[in-house]
């Protein structure tokens, strides 16, 4: 028999047409006309010190965790923390695997490994995470955005690993 | 995580992403993203596969070196062994009970993962501010 193997999942139709199915309001998807801009690279990742933004709600325990309605904080988890002191708590994904393993949506022991090969200069002393499914765009663009961008210049990062969820 | 990347961009700081969702990717425009296949939930990798993790980190970091152009690119790992996971997520069935909302309640209370985790933050946070919440709207 042929294996059953299907294009990606057009998720922006599939979830309007749910949300229209249910009664909903219809969701203002974000979509961006022109070209991203680029930082300037001055240094490969070899040479760079490198964090990361995950939005899956993880937290450290000790911390206070994440609500569930258009949070729009941060939590900084000093990437040499213990793997297993990391939770996730979110409101619309399945949190089966993370609660499991947390490396399938904030992937610190890989960046540990990559960092001791030297294949990454070095770690930024907190990776930052938040939630995703802000329904606000406008609360995304002017209070979690500028706070993230503004630790990142003080922890003088050079590059980082974007994991959304 | 486009708004993001986008504002992070600006200030100097240059980003690579990895997206489970192409269309939603392509929508927003991270400058770079590697994309993989698999279910919300599992955006770098699967469980207790410690070495495609690292693949796959490392993929969307060589992007930083490898180019300055807007760059979405498909990795090769699958899921399973058929893509049946894609049937029913977000799909309203055709027969019977219709459309469902797996979401769970919005609630402004943090939901902690156990009892213990409330219990630890409640007590790091009786004195005094603690300095890695910055930004909490409680």
């Amino acid at each position: 028999m042929e294996a059953n193997r299907q294009p990606p999942i057009n998720y922006i139709e599939r979830i309007t047409a749910t949300y229209e199915a249910l009664g909903y309001d219809q969701y203002q998807w974000r979509q961006t006309a022109s070209p991203p801009s680029f930082a300037e690279r001055v240094k490969p990742v070899s040479e760079s010190k490198i964090g990361m933004i995950a939005t899956g709600g993880v937290y450290n325990t000790g911390q206070v965790a994440f609500h569930y309605r258009d949070d729009a904080s941060y939590r900084a988890i000093p990437s040499s923390t213990e793997t297993s002191e990391l939770r996730a708590t979110h409101f619309a994904y399945d949190l089966t695997g993370a609660r499991e393993d947390i490396n399938v949506v904030f992937p610190i022991e890989a960046m540990r490994a990559l960092d001791a090969e030297g294949q990454i200069g070095s770690l930024a002393e907190n990776f930052l995470t938040c939630m995703g499914g802000i329904y606000s765009q406008r609360r995304v663009e002017e209070e979690l955005a500028p706070q993230l961008v503004e630790r990142y210049l003080e922890e003088e990062v050079d590059a980082v690993l974007l994991v959304p969820v | 995580m486009g708004l993001i990347a986008h504002q992070l961009e600006k200030a100097g700081i240059a980003t690579t992403s990895i997206s489970t969702a192409k269309d939603i990717t392509k929508s927003v425009r991270t400058p770079r993203s590697v994309f993989l296949d698999f279910p919300q939930g599992y955006t770098t990798g699967k469980v207790g596969d410690q070495n495609l993790t690292i693949d796959i980190v490392k993929a969307a970091l060589n992007l930083l070196d490898a180019t300055e152009e807007e760059i979405l690119t498909t990795l090769s790992y699958s899921w399973g062994d058929d893509d049946s996971w894609k049937d029913t997520v977000f799909q309203i069935p055709e027969s019977g009970s219709g459309a469902t909302d797996n979401r769970l309640d919005r609630s402004d209370l943090p939901q902690y993962q156990t009892d213990f985790d409330l219990e630890h933050a409640k007590e790091k946070h009786a004195g005094e501010e603690c300095l890695l919440c910055l930004g909490i709207d409680y």
